[in-house]
């Protein structure tokens, strides 16, 4: 490809070249021009795609002989357009449209682990298929420090087409969504404007249906997580048999789980499951206190394991409101470990240390 | 040999990143898993550090006259020449300066998926002390804990439970006469590997240098072994040994329970002592940061310098030959 551009550029400034002197050696290089040129008119038309190859190729070492890059002092420093590169960095002091982008805080180098973007990214027009987008999305009131996370995020937003995202805003817009919550939705899940009107209205119904949720709810939780709703919908049915049936919450528990703390929809399961029981087994939680408490069920597993293991060392695990000394579980998760052994375990911070080195 | 504080550039701060560290390695977590978070953790704080200024960017452009025809070829008239910053260096374009795979760790001694305790860890440039310090046979110490009365698929005590036995005919004599044939056997066999008898002159001259590490990777010896905490059902042994596994003391303590005439399952591996470094240096997960790991590096340096040189003194470990065995 880049062999037979190179070729009719060639062409074209042999043209030019020979347009502007007529000396007698370089009638040569006229014959040889005219000839390629009814070569390439006449054969693809007439000739199989074999032959058309065939005539190709006989051609190149002749050309190469005759290149008029090599000989012609005339030609230095006349180069392909675009070099063959393998990142976008390497064309970034090239194109105005990528320095652009870096001045609006977009990560380029985050794109080159999403596949093929390079191919159609450095192609694109920035006063004709960037600027438009940027202007719809601050018409909806996204703020310009967010625009870098939105275009790192989702790149393909650059290729879908203004009406598109005009229609999906609407749709939001006439299911009563307020200008806040869309524009909280665009921020945190740039994702979401890729989905089809369609999809987005069958995810929320599943999601409203299986829930039981209101609207007003069903606002709430969108916007609040709005990840959930384009996230695997095999993957919430799931997670909500591990509720239903691992972990053993009733509806009416899980359906106020999701609504205070949605992101444990987006989790890994068995790493939810593994703090669940340990929760539920050894420190002896029971289901009130950890909807009372969702915090518990996020926090990472060893740092609840070695408080808990700590307090149980001390004696002092005592978990139970109305007797003395209560921990509440709000203070077996926050905080760092050095308050946590002084003000928590009443103890110091060289024991809690030297409990973690034997467990 | 480690970054001091002063440093305040992602530069400096990469060329003095080399060293051996001594970690805390928590239970049920692989090596793998433990590498990366080692690896990420001091990825995301040398990222914080003050960035290289970014290179020139020289860009020579031709000045042609503005009354060109088209299509028409003239020569420049002058060259401006510009000098921008080159953005190919910035953060955005190309992504952190240190990222995950620039950061070379490799562990001292191998310890299992269920092994806590002391793991020694080379980072970058100091994994060449590794090499040494591993050249020197060092010995480990470990803790397993372990319970009498049931006995499990994995030999571990979250396996699935294929047996239970009684234990109230036990004591602590009659388990200290089982440590103490596990030791003697060991220490004898410890001689075959040498290829010596152990009642000629050579077995003497060797005994009489101190302890004896085989120079090659062989099978797993124990040079001591004695229970420290025995309230039954729970027991934990010290076990001082070389080229150990888990799976090893997962079996040991499984054939343990067999030998004393019920059953025993494994509930935690601990060592607490690999060569000269001890669970007191060990750094815990929370310190796994650039804030602690610099100055515990220097430590385990000067610890690692001021080792007396130690070799193994036996020869290399050969298994008799098909032809040996034969003539026999």
């Amino acid at each position: 490809m880049l062999r037979q551009c190179l070729r009719l550029k060639n062409i074209q400034f042999l043209l030019k070249s020979t347009a502007n002197r007529n000396g007698a050696d370089f009638v040569e290089h006229r014959v040889l021009v005219s000839n390629v040129r009814r070569n390439h008119s006449v054969v693809p038309i007439n000739k199989s795609e074999s032959d058309v190859f065939d005539d190709s190729t006989e051609l190149i070492p002749f050309q190469e002989k005759n290149n008029p890059l090599l000989e012609d002092p005339n030609f230095d420093g006349v180069v392909p357009i675009v070099a063959p590169s393998f990142n976008l960095a390497s064309l970034v002091n090239k194109s105005e449209l990528l320095q652009t982008f870096v001045k609006l805080g977009v990560s380029i180098h985050d794109w080159e682990k999403k596949g093929n973007i390079h191919s159609w990214i450095v192609k694109l027009d920035f006063k004709k298929d960037v600027q438009p987008i940027i202007q719809f999305l601050v018409d909806q009131g996204v703020s310009p420090e967010s625009l870098g996370t939105i275009f790192t995020k989702s790149p393909m937003l650059l290729k879908t087409s203004i009406e598109e995202l005009e229609i999906r805003t609407k749709y939001l817009q006439s299911k009563k969504f307020t200008s806040e919550m869309i524009v909280r939705i665009f921020s945190r899940n740039p994702f979401w404007l890729l989905f089809s009107t369609q999809r987005i209205d069958t995810r929320l119904g599943f999601v409203q249906q299986t829930f039981d949720l209101t609207g007003n709810e069903l606002r709430a939780l969108a916007s609040r997580e709005p990840r959930l709703i384009t996230s695997n919908i095999q993957q919430i049915k799931l997670m909500n048999f591990g509720f239903k049936e691992e972990m053993g919450f009733e509806h009416q528990q899980i359906k106020k789980m999701l609504l205070t703390k949605p992101k444990l929809w987006l989790m890994n399961k068995p790493m939810l499951l593994d703090r669940f029981d340990y929760l539920h087994n050894v420190v002896k939680m029971d289901h009130e206190t950890m909807l009372q408490f969702p915090g518990v069920l996020t926090s990472r597993s060893f740092r609840v394991k070695q408080r808990h293991g700590f307090l149980c060392y001390l004696n002092r695990a005592q978990y139970d409101p109305k007797l003395p000394n209560y921990v509440s579980p709000l203070k077996l998760i926050s905080d760092s470990d050095s308050n946590f052994a002084v003000h928590v375990a009443k103890a110091s911070v060289q024991e809690f240390n030297d409990f973690c080195k034997t467990v | 040999m480690a970054v001091s504080t002063s440093v305040a550039t992602i530069r400096e701060a990469w060329f003095q990143l080399n060293g051996v560290m001594c970690i805390y390695k928590p239970t049920k977590i692989s090596w793998k898993q433990l590498r990366n978070t080692l690896a990420f953790n001091i990825c995301r704080d040398i990222n914080q550090l003050e960035e290289t200024p970014p290179r020139k960017f020289v860009n020579i452009e031709s000045i042609t006259p503005n009354n060109q025809l088209d299509g028409e070829l003239v020569a420049p008239t002058s060259y401006g020449v510009t000098t921008t910053t080159n953005l190919t260096d910035h953060k955005l374009v190309r992504g952190p300066a240190i990222q995950l795979d620039d950061i070379r760790l490799f562990h001292a001694n191998r310890t299992g998926y269920h092994t806590s305790g002391v793991l020694v860890v080379g980072l970058n440039k100091g994994n060449r002390y590794i090499d040494k310090l591993n050249l020197s046979r060092p010995t480990s110490v470990y803790q397993v804990k372990g319970e009498f009365g049931i006995a499990t698929d994995t030999h571990w005590d979250d396996g699935k439970v294929w047996e239970k036995a009684t234990y109230a005919h036990l004591s602590k004599s009659s388990i200290d006469r089982v440590m103490a044939s596990i030791q003697a056997s060991n220490q004898k066999s410890l001689f075959q590997y040498c290829g010596v008898d152990p009642n000629s002159q050579t077995a003497y001259e060797l005994a009489s240098t101190g302890l004896l590490r085989p120079a090659v990777k062989g099978p797993t010896v124990v040079y001591g072994i004695k229970c420290v905490h025995f309230e039954p059902p729970n027991f934990t042994l010290e076990i001082h040994c070389i080229n150990e596994n888990e799976e090893y003391f997962a079996i040991m303590i499984h054939d343990l329970g067999l030998t004393l005439k019920t059953t025993a399952v494994c509930k935690q591996i601990r060592c607490i002592r690999y060569g000269c470094f001890t669970v007191e240096d060990a750094l815990l997960r929370k310190h796994w940061s650039l804030k602690y790991l610099p100055d515990h590096m220097s430590l385990c340096h000067t610890k690692l310098k001021t080792l007396p040189r130690t070799t193994p003194q036996l020869s290399v470990y050969e298994q008799p030959s098909s032809s040996q065995i034969e003539k026999c």
